[in-house]
C-alpha cells in the first residue's frame, strides 16, 4: 500500500520535477548537480522485447547508464564546458516535458515519485527532432536545503536507441 | 547517387588509392556501392552473431542481425549452434518477434508452421495431407547460414559456402583475440543484453575507428581521460605515439596501447586487469601474449568487416584503483549513412560477482550510446557524413596519409604475429581495412 501525501506535497514535489526539468533542458549542470543525493543511482535499463512465456535473462544486466554521485559528477563537469565535450558542443536543443505524476510517501522524509518524461532533441546536424520518453520511478528526499534526487530508474520506450549518443538525461 | 551505374573492379581500384593512402568520400554516402557491399562483402564475409553464453542451453535463443538480414541464433539438440534466416519459408514473414528467449520451436504468427530450433519445418498448420503429396517439404526448411563456428566463445556465421574455415579466416588475429577473449580456462561470460543504439553515419567508420584510429584519441576522449585518469594529454598522446598497432591479415586490425617506458615504475603491471586472476592469465596464455597484457593500458580491434573490441581501465573515484572493461560489437549496416551499432560487455567467467559488477560499470559509463567515450565519437562520424554528402564534397578524398610515414616501418622482434608498426597514430591499420574492402568490392 502506498501512503498518499498531502495536496501541499504534491505540489512541493511537482515543482521540484519541474524545476529540474527545466534545468536540465537549460543543461544548467552546476544547478541541477546540487539537486542529487550523495547515495544517488541512476539507471536506465535496456529493454526487451520477449515473449513472455520463454522469457529469460542473460547475465547481471547492463544498463545503457548506471551511475553513482562520482560517475555522474564527472559527466557533469564534463557536458558543462565545450572545452571537454564534443557530443553537446555546439549544444543540442532540448526540452523536458514531465507528465503523469503520481507521488507517494516512501518514509519519514522521502517520496516515491512516478511519472513520465518525453526528451525533445534537436541538433544542428539533424533538424528533425529526436523524440524519447521513458517512465521515471524517482526516489526523492527532503531536506535541510531542499529536494534531492535520491534514485531514478527511467524506463525507455526505445529498445533501440533512435539516437547517435546520450549526452543529456532524463 | 553515383555518378556510375554498374561498377567494376576498375572503378573499386580507383575509390581506393593505395599508393597514395586515401580513398573516395563516394564510398561512405553511395547507396549504390551500400548495395554492392550486401552483395559482394556480407554474403561472403563471416560475421559475428553472438557470444556463447547468451544461448547457454537447449531451446535457448537471441534474435540477431547479419548485415541487412534479420537471423535467429538457437541452440539446438546436443548443443549444437544454429544460425537461422528469421523469415518464414512460406510467405516470409519474421518468424521470431523477441529479442531473447528459450523454446521447443518457432510458429509462425501467419499460417503457424512450426519449424524446429534448426530452421527445420515440422508441421504446416493445416494438415500436410492437403498439399496432396505435390510438394517437397524438403525444401521448405528456414534457410540458414552456410556455416556456423565459434572462436573463443565468439560465434560466426557466413552465407558462403566457399568461405574458408573460420580459423583461417581469423588467423593470426587469434592470437591477438585471445589476449582478450581467452586468457582463463572458463573463457569470457556477457554481462547482459547488446545495447543498439543507430548513429547517422556509414558502417565502415565505426570498424575503420576501432582498426584503429590513434589519433583521434586526444583530441576528442582527452578530456575525459584527465578527468577519469589524472593523466595529461602529452602524456596519453605520448603513450599513443609509442604504442604499436598490428596488421593482423585478412583485414583484422588493431592497436594494443602499452604503458610507456616513462610511466612504467609508477603503473604497475596488469594495471585495471583482475588482481585474483593475475595467475592465471600467467598460466594460460604464452609468454609472448601475457608481455604484451602485463603493461597493456588499451585494446582497440576490428575483425573484418564489421566486429570491434575495445578494453580499458577506468574509474570515476580518484581513490579506487581502475578495473577494465571489455567491450565487443557489430557495426550493422543499415544504409549507406546509416549504422545500428549492437554492444555487449564481457567479464571473466571466473571474475568474482563484485569483480563483475565492478567490470560492468566501468564499461557502461564509457563505451556506449551514453558513455563518455562514445558519445564523443558518435558526433564525430555523423560530422563525418554531413561534411561529405553534397556534391563538391563528395567528389574529394577521405585521407590517411600518415600512412606513407609509417607504412614501411614495421617493428622487427615484436612478441606477437602480423605486421606491426611503432605507433598507435600511423593510419595503416585502419587503412588496412579499406584495402581489404576493395579486395572483396573487386572480386
Ligand atoms: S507466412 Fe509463415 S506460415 Fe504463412
Ligand atoms: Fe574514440
Amino acid at each position: 500500500m502506498t501512503k498518499p501525501v498531502s495536496e501541499t506535497e504534491y505540489r512541493e514535489l511537482t515543482d521540484f520535477l519541474y524545476h529540474e526539468a527545466e534545468l536540465l533542458s537549460d543543461q544548467d549542470y552546476p544547478a541541477w548537480g546540487k539537486m542529487l543525493a550523495d547515495d544517488l543511482h541512476y539507471v536506465i535499463p535496456v529493454p526487451q522485447f520477449m515473449d513472455p512465456t520463454g522469457a529469460r535473462e542473460i547475465g547481471i544486466g547492463n544498463g545503457y547508464f548506471d551511475d553513482d554521485i562520482h560517475s555522474m559528477r564527472i559527466r557533469l563537469q564534463l557536458l558543462s564546458s565545450p572545452q571537454t565535450t564534443t557530443a553537446e558542443n555546439v549544444r543540442s536543443l532540448l526540452n523536458h516535458v514531465v507528465t503523469n505524476v503520481r507521488v507517494s510517501q516512501a518514509g519519514d522524509n522521502e517520496y516515491r515519485c512516478n511519472s513520465c518524461i518525453t526528451v525533445h532533441r534537436t541538433r544542428f546536424n539533424k533538424k528533425d527532432p529526436t523524440i524519447i520518453s521513458g517512465r521515471r520511478n524517482d526516489l526523492i528526499r527532503r531536506t535541510d536545503s531542499g529536494f534531492q534526487l535520491v534514485s531514478r530508474e527511467v524506463k525507455l520506450n526505445q529498445s533501440v536507441l533512435m539516437s547517435s549518443n546520450v549526452s543529456y538525461f532524463f | 547517387m553515383l555518378v556510375k551505374e554498374n561498377l567494376g573492379p576498375a572503378d573499386f581500384e580507383r575509390l581506393v588509392d593505395e599508393e597514395n593512402a586515401t580513398a573516395s568520400r563516394l564510398i561512405f554516402t553511395d547507396q549504390s556501392i551500400f548495395e554492392l557491399e550486401q552483395e559482394k562483402l556480407f554474403t561472403k564475409a563471416w560475421l559475428y552473431i553472438g557470444h556463447e553464453t547468451e544461448i547457454p542451453d537447449e531451446g535457448d535463443y537471441v534474435t540477431r542481425q547479419m548485415a541487412t538480414d534479420p537471423v535467429i541464433l538457437s541452440r539446438g539438440a546436443h548443443g549444437k549452434i544454429h544460425v537461422l534466416l528469421n523469415s518464414c519459408s512460406h510467405r516470409g514473414t519474421l518468424l521470431c518477434t523477441s529479442d531473447v528467449g528459450s523454446t521447443k520451436g518457432f510458429v509462425c504468427a501467419y499460417h503457424g508452421w512450426v519449424f524446429g530450433l534448426d530452421g527445420s519445418l515440422k508441421a504446416t498448420a493445416d494438415d500436410m495431407d492437403l498439399y496432396a503429396g505435390k510438394v517437397d517439404f524438403k525444401n521448405l526448411d528456414l534457410k540458414t547460414a552456410a556455416r556456423v563456428d565459434t572462436y573463443a566463445g565468439l560465434i560466426f556465421a557466413t552465407w558462403d559456402d566457399g568461405a574458408p574455415d573460420l580459423a583461417d579466416y581469423l588467423g593470426d588475429a587469434r592470437w591477438y583475440l585471445d589476449l582478450f577473449h581467452n586468457r582463463t580456462p572458463e573463457g569470457m561470460e556477457v554481462l547482459g543484453a547488446p545495447h543498439r543504439w543507430v548513429v547517422n553515419t556509414n558502417w565502415k567508420l565505426g570498424a575503420m575507428n576501432f582498426g584503429a584510429d590513434g589519433p583521434h584519441a586526444v583530441k576528442v576522449h582527452g578530456p575525459i581521460t584527465a578527468a577519469t585518469f589524472q593523466v595529461p594529454p602529452t602524456v596519453f598522446r605520448d603513450a599513443l605515439v609509442e604504442s604499436p598497432a598490428v596488421s593482423m591479415g585478412n583485414g583484422h586490425n588493431g592497436i594494443v596501447t602499452q604503458v610507456p617506458d616513462s610511466l612504467k615504475d609508477q603503473i604497475p603491471p596488469y594495471f585495471g586487469f583482475n588482481p585474483d586472476l593475475m595467475e592465471v592469465y600467467e598460466k594460460h596464455l604464452n609468454p609472448q601474449q601475457n608481455e604484451l597484457n602485463r603493461h597493456l593500458i588499451a585494446g582497440v580491434t576490428t575483425m573484418f568487416p564489421n566486429f570491434s573490441s575495445v578494453q580499458g581501465a577506468s574509474t570515476f573515484e580518484m581513490d579506487k584503483m581502475p578495473v577494465n572493461f571489455l567491450a565487443i560489437r557489430v557495426w550493422q549496416p543499415v544504409s549507406a549513412t546509416q549504422t545500428e551499432i549492437w554492444n555487449w560487455f564481457l567479464v571473466e567467467k571466473e571474475a568474482s560477482d563484485e569483480w563483475k559488477q565492478a567490470s560492468m560499470l566501468a564499461g557502461v559509463r564509457t563505451f556506449t550510446a551514453g558513455g563518455t567515450f562514445d558519445q564523443d565519437d558518435a558526433e564525430a562520424w555523423v560530422g563525418i557524413a554531413k561534411g561529405i554528402e553534397g556534391n563538391i564534397a563528395r567528389q574529394g578524398d577521405v585521407n590517411f596519409q600518415m600512412a606513407l610515414a609509417y607504412r614501411d616501418r614495421t617493428i622487427p622482434g615484436f612478441p606477437g604475429p602480423g605486421k606491426v608498426y611503432p605507433s598507435n597514430y600511423g593510419e595503416v591499420t585502419e587503412f588496412d581495412i579499406l584495402l581489404e574492402w576493395q579486395k572483396y568490392m573487386k572480386a
